[in-house]
């Protein structure tokens, strides 16, 4: 048994209390292993979702929950090799829930593409109910900002960094760029040279100093990592990050049709700082953009000098109106259906493909 | 005609249905439009096609019930609005003239307005056109109106719209002819100095979903409606299966679904004055063509089953199947025409002339 195979079998025993759960994953980090994370947007109770978790439809998916109370230990297969059934692949996670904000955590010491599998295979079994929340730039500065507010004594020093700027180069088949940066500093200078690079982030790799030693990285997608100090990383910035996602999925949930009683659909705008429309070849890029979003499809009724387009979600039913008749802002508009995972999807697509703008209710307050 | 010209034709037609319902909101929109407070009245309603009664006195359709475009109320201030789109006018009078006099159908004492009674003592008739047919309508209905063919015991007025595309989007609405309550709604909207901003209009909570309007709209378009109702009235589970092995077929009664997609994309209305749009012959023809489309198969009499894929570019799918059928009709068309001026020589002219108009 290697030394990953010994840390795993250890982590991925049944924990009676989230104590221990947390304690276990300390203990990987101080190995020298990794633990990985995901916060999640739920809308039924976790006991309910397991509960269908436990069921023949998830079982069949090779979905199986290994314990009977929470922290629940759920097993996947994450790939399956039908000819050579000794090459299939599983991962585990355990999976909580914090009541009062309606989140879930999922927690792994497993590989990070097996987590990611086993997490999109979840959520996608428990649509939904279970979705996702991306979180823009100024969602994670505001929470990073937040916490060394709140937290006398604490600094977080960024180590590394990937975000995401525009290619202004006109002969570029690529129009997004993808930048990486090794550092040590202050994140306030890392969030404001991001600004002031019109740069977008896509995962941060922190260090924590305060009160204990953590390390450890979050990315737009609300998932992290931890290699250092899993306790006060988790009391800290995972919780600061748990808040913004919470405000995320408050803001963005029950914009559809069907969550009003009057059937009105509640607009976002995304905006930018620059008249970005102004160029019009820049609704044809949008479109070629919205294009390439997975379990998608879009029809557009007007591309010039305005557009006007409608996105249709498949992964769960969700559509959506496009519009872009100001030079600064795109309009979504929900229609009958559109999940909170759905919006989510939707609004990071846009703001990490095409550019990252502020999303702002539509009309205004 | 070619292909592309057909899908070209087939987009204007979406595009002009698409800008009808525009301009019919724009309408709503400004008639709602409180200038003292800048924003819409407390009060106001908007009814996309109610359906109303008429009384005995009618001049074109005694007792019997009429489905103007658009209805708008202001109960506080007593004003009342009925609204008829004429966005696809011919160029020819003659063919023109019919359809105006046919408006004076909603000068009359109409029950069925919201509220205990049914009725009030009187509302303002607009007439709504483009802004290219508006000074050749508001000419041809002063010479009615001479000739004592049109006469309203109301106000009438010709309102024109039109988009403005510059840095922002913008819907246009003039005020070309008539009167309107009150004045200075009247000299607003003939100022035509504040056009509204199309966002503004797509994102309006009362009546931003409503897409269709008590006239077809182009196959296309409904076609993309049908798909997407479909899409978002699945269950979790057939939604899972659609992910998973990428096809969920789904049985339809055309009453069910006609019923759906007016949830999502017809107007509001909560009461049985509320019109059925869409109509239930329109969906069952979208139906037919889906089945052509290899989409969908009849199981009954008003039974299909959709079978739901995740079908890339649906609409360029639709426009194109749309375009097919244009063209085909039009290269028929011609071979007649061909057959008919080699059969009659002496009469080409008139077989030319006896061309549909475009419009």
């Amino acid at each position: 048994m290697d030394f990953q195979q010994r840390m795993q079998s250890e982590f991925y025993l049944v924990h009676e209390k989230l104590a221990h759960l947390l304690e276990a994953a300390s203990k990987v980090c101080y190995q020298g292993g990794q633990v990985r994370g995901g916060i999640l947007s739920r809308d039924k109770a976790l006991d309910v979702l397991v509960q269908r978790l436990q069921g023949a439809g998830a079982r069949a998916r090779g979905i199986n929950v290994r314990s009977e109370h929470s922290p629940y230990l759920i097993q996947a297969r994450t790939r399956s090799d039908k000819l050579a059934p000794e090459r299939r692949e599983g991962s585990e996670a355990f999976i909580w829930e914090e009541k009062k904000q309606g989140i879930v955590y999922l927690l792994s010491c497993s590989e990070r593409q097996n987590f990611e599998r086993l997490s999109s295979k979840i959520e996608r079994y428990l649509s939904p109910h279970l979705s996702r929340i991306f979180l823009r730039t100024s969602e994670i500065r505001s929470a990073l900002n937040r916490l060394t507010e709140d937290s006398k004594g604490l600094s977080l020093r960024v180590r590394e960094y990937t975000s995401r700027s525009l290619i202004d180069d006109p002969g570029s088949h690529k129009r997004v760029r993808t930048n990486r940066e090794w550092t040590d500093e202050d994140h306030k200078s890392v969030f404001q040279k991001l600004s002031a690079q019109r740069e977008w982030l896509s995962a941060l790799r922190l260090d924590v100093r305060g009160r204990g030693l953590a390390s450890g990285k979050i990315r737009r997608d609300s998932t992290f990592s931890c290699a250092r100090g899993f306790r006060y990383f988790f009391r800290t910035v995972v919780a600061t990050v748990s808040d913004a996602v919470v405000r995320s999925r408050d803001f963005l949930g029950k914009r559809d049709q069907q969550s009003h009683p009057e059937r009105f659909a509640r607009a976002l705008k995304i905006e930018y700082a620059q008249p970005v429309f102004s160029d019009k070849r820049q609704n044809g890029r949008l479109v070629q953009t919205l294009k390439g979003m997975r379990n998608s499809a879009l029809s557009v009724f007007h591309p010039n000098p305005y557009l006007h387009a409608s996105l249709i979600d498949y992964a769960d039913g969700s559509s959506y109106e496009i519009w872009v008749t100001t030079p600064t802002s795109i309009l979504l508009l929900p229609k009958r259906k559109a999940t909170t995972g759905s919006i989510e999807r939707v609004c990071d697509f846009i703001c990490d493909k095409f550019q990252e703008g502020e999303i702002k209710d539509f009309p205004g307050k | 005609m070619k292909l592309d010209d057909a899908i070209a034709q087939v987009r204007d037609e979406c595009d002009n249905y698409i800008q009808t319902v525009q301009a019919l909101k724009a309408l709503a929109n400004e008639l709602l439009w409180d200038e003292a407070q800048q924003r819409l009245v407390a009060d106001g309603k908007a009814y996309f096609g109610r359906k109303m009664d008429t009384s005995s006195a009618n001049r074109i359709s005694p007792d019997a019930q009429v489905t103007p475009d658009l209805l708008v109320l202001r109960s506080q201030n007593a004003n009342y609005y009925v609204v008829e789109g004429k966005l696809a006018l011919s160029k020819d009078p003659a063919k023109r003239e019919a359809k105006l006099i046919e408006i004076q159908k909603y000068d009359d004492d109409f029950r069925g307005w919201d509220g205990s009674q049914g009725r009030v003592a009187s509302h303002d008739i607009i007439l709504l056109v483009r802004f290219f047919h508006g000074v050749n309508v508001r000419n041809q209905i002063a010479q009615l109106r001479a000739d004592k063919k049109m006469m309203f015991e109301r106000n009438f007025a010709v309102v024109t719209f039109h988009r403005v595309v510059e840095t922002e989007t913008w819907m246009s609405l003039e005020l070309l002819d008539g009167i309107l309550r009150p004045k200075e709604k009247q000299e607003k909207l003939a100022r035509r100095d504040k056009p509204i901003r199309l966002d503004l209009l797509v994102a309006n909570p009362q009546f931003g979903h409503v897409k269709l309007y008590d006239a077809p709209p182009p196959a296309p378009l409904l076609m993309d409606q049908i798909h997407e109702t479909i899409l978002a009235t699945l269950p979790p589970e057939d939604n899972l299966q659609l992910m998973e092995e990428g096809k969920v077929e789904r049985e339809m009664d055309l009453g069910v679904l006609r019923d759906m997609v007016s949830e999502s994309f017809g107007p509001s209305g909560g009461d049985d004055r509320t019109p059925d749009i869409p109509k239930q012959d329109w969906v069952r023809h979208a139906m037919v063509l889906f089945a052509k489309l290899g989409w969908a198969k009849q199981v009954g009499r008003s039974k299909y089953v959709y079978e739901v894929r995740q079908r890339r570019n649906p609409f360029d799918q639709f426009v194109k199947l749309r375009a097919r059928e244009v063209s085909k009709t039009a290269e028929m068309r011609a071979k007649v025409l061909a057959k008919e001026k080699e059969k009659y020589p002496l009469f080409q002219h008139l077989i030319e002339s006896n061309k549909p108009s475009k419009t």
